[in-house]
């Protein structure tokens, strides 16, 4: 199957999918109405907000002012006395255990370096103290009244400064935990990683032409709509509740149970209809864990919704990096050797650290055939916004150091980058390049990249030179750009889910899964995949994915797992419910019990003869033939597999060569998601992780001044593409190879197509007029000034 | 200054054809007056008049207001639309733009969607045949983080196709697929199963 897809006859693939399609006995591969969507578009959905909560205490946060400070004392004497205010919690005195807000499970990779009761402050935001309060002006009030006396210290924002000899030291506390490869807290180095195949050394020293150069990203933030939200109380049975925004209900419950010294049981989590993550929503949050405290302290319900201005920087961000790429390449194009260097600025708290920064050399590494590769890299704290981790996880900034890179070795060897590109990517049987904590023991199989690259380049109508646009003054020129990119579904070794699937006396059924939708459109997927299965249709399987207390374990919604991971396991407990309905349907059919089929809501044997699921289900719910019986399937998958989608993404901009101007005319995707259980699900998560990837290329960003007070910290002046920003042909393709391992052939889509716009936009405006922007988001300033210098 | 204690408002609303009385805190803004009434259909996303998710339609002047923006004492006596109101109540039936964006995955977290709707019915109140440059700027004021807007345009397109009757809604079309009224020119692919 994968033979032939890589080579492309487009056609073959496209019946590959019909046949599918028509043998699955539900609704796999249908783009079916989304389980969830009347409450969406008639605007039922009830958000954590919408959730009536008049009993619930006003709660608010008092954030550090300063970038680097130690709390000498707080009095929170005048707050606590005045009317209608609740409970007061600080820092200093309320959060005596030692936490790490990623959401990953325990251990996580990361240090536990917050909580404790610590005094320092690392970022302008960093919580200092929350009170509740019976309303919003009384809690404000009482922030007011909170006096805080600070020794302020000296501050790093970048991480070169950061690593200086005479820098401050952002972690020196005695209790630091769990410190990670590579730790150097003297020169506040979070973590440090290297690894290499092959001998780069050799490769390098024997090489035709080494090509090398620099890039950097820059800070960015999801901007999610939904703000950050949590409401927190005590039940009656003295268990603390968080109904929350969030992507991992497990993880919460389990970072929170441990924030505060509680057994896990102690602790249940509600997740309601989430506005967006995009990994903001991955981790606690510091105001979930203050929402939780304060709830503890007042014994009541309390609120706590973030402000737009809150969450654009007391929350997390995606990490800013530098890096350096240095290539060996033959005289006839043949990458022999590739070396990168990354110096992440992880901000003022270590989650997400070593693993972004593992990534954001891994994945790019990994779309090349390289015998002989290296990556080096540090994450470095600096007294700015946690990092942590957002679509793309590290790969967005790694891609486009690389995927950039890619195009100067095309030039300095005097070959097309596309075709430098298709002589050098992987196939079948070669393998990633994976960091050691996500090895996924499997060379690649049923690869699409190829497929990728012909259907995005075919479908821009790619052009390899550069062309004038036909005007009198020949003022505009336009050019193509291209950028590949390679993902993963899930971590690999580490991702867990459960799923539980009931057959209803009525023959529908119930579907219960840790995982959540976000938005991505997950409990479409999860009820299709059992419908799938079951062959009864998605609108009858009613999926509860809200409730800790109510679904089994699952890691979350991150890692572009959830379709993967998380689907597996559904299918898992679909499968042992079909098995046992076809035992039960034997009583009453006369085939053998292997031969019966599920599909359309019966079970069906050769001779025709056939039950539905209905009454199969009601007789024996109802005990009519015998002993009473509830039909439920249990699945789970913890996968040491973790299949690799790709993408390429074409970009075509024209530029104003007197002013630097540019517009970016398309921008086409091409996903390889194995296979697409909802394609128009599929073809939405395509283009909104590369709308997003262009916002990063083009406009957004998030900077701090000198005394590292945040900039940005309204919507207005966070740019993220609105609807007459986007490229005039924004289009998104899907490539479906089909993954053996994944449920009915997929594999994920989430976050693969966030990787290369910036990429490809940069290497667009080179090919269109020479100038290479090299730190992004590429400005028309930038191109200007590039102009100036070549002229 | 937090301490003044502040007093209740309230002003007369009808809201999705229901006459409401609204009590909300003083010197609330329309938005904060209706989430605090329930009337959940309008949803905050900034509070800064920028994203479009607390989006209504003011039926008085046809325009679309980001209630966020203004205090609700302004709009006593107003009748306002939500993405709630669109839906038609007798039959229950969704608003074209709405069954198009369901048809077209054009909702994907469904945050900005409420507010999306109301700029979208606005738009196709005053315009049943769009170009793609009139629907991205009626578009414009709210921002989605989710989708990328390219499905959100073809369901738009789609739904005034639909207002223009010359698709089906998705209820008609299915019934074509299951074989009602294949080619007959009556224009709505024969009797919805509903
Ligand atoms: S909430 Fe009103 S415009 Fe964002
Ligand atoms: S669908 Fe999530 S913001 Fe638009």
């Amino acid at each position: 199957m994968s033979e032939q897809t890589r080579t492309p006859p487009a056609e073959s693939s496209v019946s590959d999918r019909d046949e599918r399609r028509a043998s699955a006995p539900g609704d796999v591969g249908d783009s079916v109405e989304k389980v969830d969507g009347r409450g969406l578009v008639t605007g039922k959905a009830a958000y954590t907000d919408d959730v009536v909560a008049d009993d619930a205490l006003a709660g608010k946060v008092l954030y550090s002012p300063h970038a680097h400070a130690t709390v000498r004392d707080i009095d929170t004497s005048e707050a606590a006395s005045m009317e209608g205010v609740r409970a007061v919690v600080t820092r200093t005195a309320d959060f005596p255990h030692r936490y790490c807000r990623q959401g990953v499970p325990h251990p996580q990779p990361a240090p536990y370096d917050e909580g404790g009761n610590d005094p320092t402050v690392r970022f302008v935001g960093d919580p200092v103290a929350a009170v509740a309060a019976d309303t919003d002006d009384i809690a404000a009030a009482a922030l007011d009244a909170i006096e805080v006396e600070y020794e302020v210290h000296d501050h790093v924002l970048a991480p070169e400064e950061a690593m200086a000899p005479e820098a401050p030291t952002l972690h020196d506390e005695d209790e630091y935990e769990n410190p990670q490869p590579g730790c150097d807290r003297d020169r506040n180095v979070v973590a440090e990683v290297e690894s290499s195949e092959g001998n780069v050394d050799a490769a390098f020293a024997e090489a035709d032409i080494v090509v090398e150069g620099e890039y950097s990203t820059q800070t960015v933030q999801h901007a999610q709509l939904e703000p950050n939200a949590t409401i927190a109380w005590i039940d009656d049975r003295d268990r603390l509740v968080l109904r929350t925004s969030t992507q991992t209900p497990h993880l919460v419950r389990d970072n929170v149970a441990r924030a505060f010294g509680l057994p896990r049981a102690k602790v249940k989590v509600v997740k309601p209809r989430v506005g967006g993550g995009f990994g903001g929503k991955q981790d606690t949050l510091p105001t979930q864990y203050y929402c939780a405290a304060l709830a503890r302290k007042a014994d009541a319900k309390v609120r706590l919704v973030t402000s737009r201005e809150e969450d654009l920087y007391a929350t997390h961000c995606r990490h800013a990096m530098d890096i350096t790429v240095k290539t060996a390449v033959t005289e006839d194009g043949e990458l022999t050797a590739m070396d990168v260097d990354i110096t992440s600025n992880t901000g003022a708290y270590g989650n997400h650290a070593l693993t972004v920064l593992s990534n954001g050399g891994h994945e790019p590494l990994s779309v090349y055939d390289l015998e002989n590769r290296r990556f080096t890299g540090r994450a470095v704290y600096t007294n700015i916004t946690p990092a942590a981790a957002m679509r793309g996880y590290g790969s967005p900034q790694g891609a486009f150091a690389v995927e950039s890179h890619i195009d100067e070795v095309a030039e300095a060897v005097g070959i097309p980058p596309l075709e430098l590109r298709r002589r050098n990517i992987v196939h079948d049987g070669l393998k990633a390049f994976d960091p050691g904590f996500s090895e996924s023991k499997r060379p690649f199989a049923a690869i699409g990249l190829e497929e990728c690259i012909d259907e995005a380049t075919a479908d821009a109508d790619w052009r390899d030179e550069p062309r004038t646009v036909e005007t009198e003054d020949g003022r505009y020129a336009r050019g193509f750009g291209i950028g590949l990119a390679m993902h993963k579904s899930g971590v690999a070794g580490d991702e867990f889910a459960g799923a539980e699937i009931t057959i209803e006396d009525d023959g529908t059924a119930t579907l219960r899964v840790g995982v959540g939708d976000i938005g991505q459109g997950a409990d479409t997927t999860m009820a299709q995949i059992a419908s799938g299965v079951l062959g009864i249709p998605t609108s009858d399987i009613h999926v509860q994915s809200d409730d800790t207390d109510a679904t089994p374990w699952d890691n979350g919604a991150y890692g572009s797992s959830t379709t993967y991971v998380s689907g597996t396991a559904v299918r898992r407990a679909a499968e042992e419910a079909a098995e046992k309905l076809c035992d039960a349907a034997t009583d009453y059919l006369e085939d053998s019990r292997e031969s019966l089929a599920l599909s359309e809501g019966a079970i069906t044997g050769p001779s025709g003869d056939q039950i539905r699921v209905a009454d199969l289900a009601e007789r024996i719910f109802t005990g009519i033939d015998g002993r009473k019986k509830r039909i439920i399937g249990h699945g789970d998958a913890a996968p040491e597999l973790s299949p690799k989608p790709f993408a390429a993404q074409v970009a075509e901009v024209e530029v104003d060569l007197e002013t630097g101007d540019f517009e970016v005319m398309q921008l086409v995707s091409a996903a390889d998601v194995g296979y697409a259980i909802h394609p128009e699900n599929c073809r939405g998560q395509v283009i909104g992780a590369a709308v997003m990837g262009y916002g990063q290329a083009v406009s957004e960003a998030v900077t701090w001044d000198e005394d590292g007070r945040p900039e940005v910290t309204t919507l207005r002046e966070y740019e993220s593409p609105r609807a007459t920003d986007i490229p005039a042909r924004t289009t998104g393709i899907l490539v479906e190879p089909y993954e053996p391992s994944g449920p009915f052939g997929a594999k994920s889509v989430g976050e693969t197509c966030n990787i290369a716009p910036p990429a490809a936009v940069a290497n667009a405006v080179r090919n269109a007029c020479g100038v290479r922007v090299v730190d992004l988001p590429v400005t028309a300033e930038k191109i200007a000034s590039g102009l100036r210098r070549t002229e | 200054m937090g301490d003044e204690v502040t007093g209740q408002s309230s002003v007369e609303l009808t809201v999705d054809g229901e006459h409401r009385t609204i009590t909300y805190r003083e010197g609330s803004s329309l938005m904060q007056a209706l989430r605090d009434n329930r009337i959940d259909s309008v949803l905050n996303g900034c509070s800064e008049g920028v994203c479009g998710a607390c989006n209504v339609l003011n039926e008085d002047t046809g325009g679309v207001v980001r209630s966020c923006l203004f205090p609700a004492d302004r709009f006593d006596g107003a009748e306002l639309t939500t993405a709630a109101g669109l839906v038609d109540d007798e039959t229950g039936e969704l608003h074209p733009v709405q069954a198009a964006f369901l048809d077209h995955g054009a909702a994907q977290c469904g945050f900005c969607i409420p507010g999306m709707m109301v700029s979208a019915a606005k738009l196709l109140r005053e315009n049943d045949d769009p170009t793609r440059e009139e629907i991205a700027s009626a578009l414009n004021g709210n921002i989605c983080r989710c989708t990328g807007y390219v499905q959100q345009f073809d369901a738009v397109e789609d739904a005034a196709a639909r207002i223009r009757g010359e698709t089906e809604t998705s209820e008609q079309s299915s019934a074509v697929t299951d074989g009602g009224c294949p080619g007959c020119d009556c224009g709505f692919g024969g009797e919805s199963d509903e």
